[in-house]
């Protein structure tokens, strides 16, 4: 599977979760939005323009947020999240591909660059499921704490990891 | 900091506000996929690249138009870097005929990366190269950008067509056999005079039908020494004396010119030197062979058309660099106040040779304007400059840089030398 067909699919796919998201919460604008811009995306990328993906993408973010307020599946909208942001990526990807004739070494990087996306977002996407599953109730200031602690951790992750 | 990445924190910053606004969990849980892709972005972010790059130019040197091949290898010395962007960025003056001078791929430690290409350059010399390397994470949020310098030499030598020889006679030469004829007697081919026996002269030189017609003297045959010479060229740079066209220029022609020149007078096996006037003074000195024919073609793929008001005059030109009466061939446009100087030269007994590019002509084809007064005036007045240097002994020839420079040495110097030879038989 190339980058453009695998973008195009995930286009496909970040569009039915939105409209689905939007018909189970029954809200029609958000649906007509996630259409238009699923279509306007598509269509772009099939003409291998990605100038606008960016916005696209900061679109689909805005429904997510939207339907995250308004009662939609957090499921559904965190798969469609997950998805954009997959699509987003693999635009950016083309472009920088652009300038580049195809060969051996354009389809190793499109195949690594795929595998590691695939690994990162399911990673993502699991580790966002987990807190509606668990659900833990702490203060405020509790949490400001686990999250100063956090970033600490991660940032020695970070550089552990690097090093 | 990449507008990527920007957007990526930015959006994680919104969902983080507008989850903590509503005071809705389900909103910011939205961020930790961002936040993941974030995470690995900066996981996988180069730090540290190193890089070698050798680069391979082959042939460093040759004549201008020949296709010369670039390879570059790069080997990372490095960790692993996801993603990278390698842009070989030509100097001026080269363009890329074949290959590719760009690449984007995966790069493992210790791993190495090829570019072949092929380009095509104009005269010049090319000793500095940079490559530009951009190394990504696989996300592409962060970027790093290196340049790389390598300095390999090539030279591009100026391309021109052989001339047949041209003869020349200058008043004095060198000691050793040649094709120039000195007008004195000796060993040679053509016959010169005659004169009495003296002992240790060959038996074949002998004139015996003259002897026949002597009761008591010998005579033996004389025949005119041929010797090499000495050849100054003197290539005329001065800005004023080039015109520039938009891919082409006449010093360009001027240069090729004066190559040609110095193959054909090396081929006759004469000392050739070179001097070129213009923005200062460039010399090769003087040289016989194959070595001396490189030595003037390494300076004349250097040379440019410049500015310099101390030798704004031919006046100005060091004379005390060539022998004397030896042969000068300026290769010059010409200006209208070159005249008393190039006379003088040929006053001080040197044997002077003008090989005019036509800057009229030249500038009436780039403009296309062959009927206009100016267009007449100037060609009356450069004629009237070319009839007077003609007059005071120059051999000069006028030539449009349309057509091949062998076509005017023949139609102007071989040809008058081929009509002086009649004259002198019908006589």
């Amino acid at each position: 599977m190339n980058t453009k067909s695998a973008a195009c699919s995930l286009i496909v796919i970040t569009t039915a979760a939105f409209s689905i998201s939007a018909i189970i919460s029954q809200q029609r604008l958000p649906m007509a939005v996630s259409i238009g811009l699923g279509v306007i995306w598509l269509v772009m990328e099939l003409r291998g323009v990605n100038t606008l993906s960016s916005a696209l993408f900061l679109g689909f973010l805005g429904l997510a947020i939207w339907g995250s307020l308004n009662g939609s599946p957090i499921l559904i909208s965190l798969l469609g999240l997950s998805t954009n942001l997959a699509a987003w990526d693999l635009s950016r990807l083309q472009t920088r591909l652009a300038d580049h004739a195809e060969g051996s070494a354009v389809a190793l990087l499109e195949r690594k660059h795929l595998r590691k996306l695939a690994v990162t977002l399911c990673l993502g996407f699991l580790i966002a499921v987990l807190p509606l599953i668990i659900h833990i109730s702490i203060s405020f200031a509790m949490f400001s704490l686990i999250l100063l602690i956090a970033i600490g951790a991660l940032r020695r992750s970070i550089l552990y990891l690097r090093s | 900091m990449s507008a990527s990445f920007r957007l990526v924190t930015g959006s994680i910053f919104a969902i983080v506000l507008v989850g903590l606004g509503a005071l809705q969990s389900r909103t910011l849980i939205l961020a930790i996929p961002l936040l993941i892709y974030l995470f690995a972005a900066i996981l996988q972010r180069p730090e540290d690249i190193r890089l070698e790059v050798y680069r391979d130019v082959s042939p460093d040197h040759a004549p201008q138009g020949t296709p010369i091949a670039i390879r570059l290898v790069l080997t990372n010395r490095g960790a692993a870097i996801d993603e990278i962007a390698v842009r070989d960025i030509l100097p001026d003056g080269v363009t890329q005929v074949e290959g590719e001078s760009s690449a984007i791929s995966f790069f493992p430690a210790q791993d190495t990366c090829e570019l072949e290409y092929t380009v095509e350059a104009r005269r010049g010399k090319y000793d500095i190269y940079e490559t530009l390397v951009l190394a990504r994470d696989f996300t592409g949020l962060f970027e790093q950008s290196r340049r790389y310098r390598t300095t390999p030499r090539l030279m591009i030598q100026p391309r021109y067509s052989k001339l047949t020889r041209i003869k020349i006679r200058p008043s004095a030469t060198r000691g050793f056999a040649g094709p120039i004829t000195t007008r004195q007697g000796g060993i040679g081919i053509d016959f010169w005079g005659v004169r009495e026996y003296q002992s240790g002269d060959l038996q074949r030189q002998v004139n015996w039908r003259l002897n026949a017609r002597s009761e008591h003297e010998l005579y033996t045959n004389v025949f005119e020494q041929e010797r090499v010479a000495d050849v100054g060229l003197i290539l005329d740079a001065r800005q004023r004396t080039n015109i520039t066209a938009t891919a082409d220029s006449l010093f360009e022609h001027a240069v090729r010119a004066t190559a040609a020149l110095a193959e054909c007078f090396l081929a006759d096996g004469n000392r050739v030197s070179l001097l070129v006037f213009g923005h200062g003074l460039t010399r090769v000195f003087p040289g016989y062979g194959k070595v001396q024919h490189d030595r003037i073609l390494r300076e004349l793929s250097q040379v440019e058309p410049g500015l310099n008001y101390a030798m704004e005059s031919l006046t100005q030109l060091p004379t005390r660099l060539f022998p004397a009466k030896s042969q000068l061939v300026l290769i010059s446009s010409l200006l209208p106040e070159d005249e008393p100087a190039i006379v003088r030269l040929r006053a001080h007994g040197y044997e002077v040779m003008v090989i005019s590019p036509d800057p009229i002509a030249y500038a009436a084809a780039l403009s296309r304007d062959t009927v206009s007064a100016a267009y007449k005036l100037a060609c009356a007045e450069r004629n009237l400059m070319l009839r007077r240097l003609r007059r005071g002994g120059v051999q000069l020839v006028d030539w449009q840089v349309t057509q091949p420079l062998e076509n005017a040495v023949y139609d102007t110097l071989i040809r008058q030398q081929i009509f002086a030879r009649h004259r002198r038989i019908r006589l």
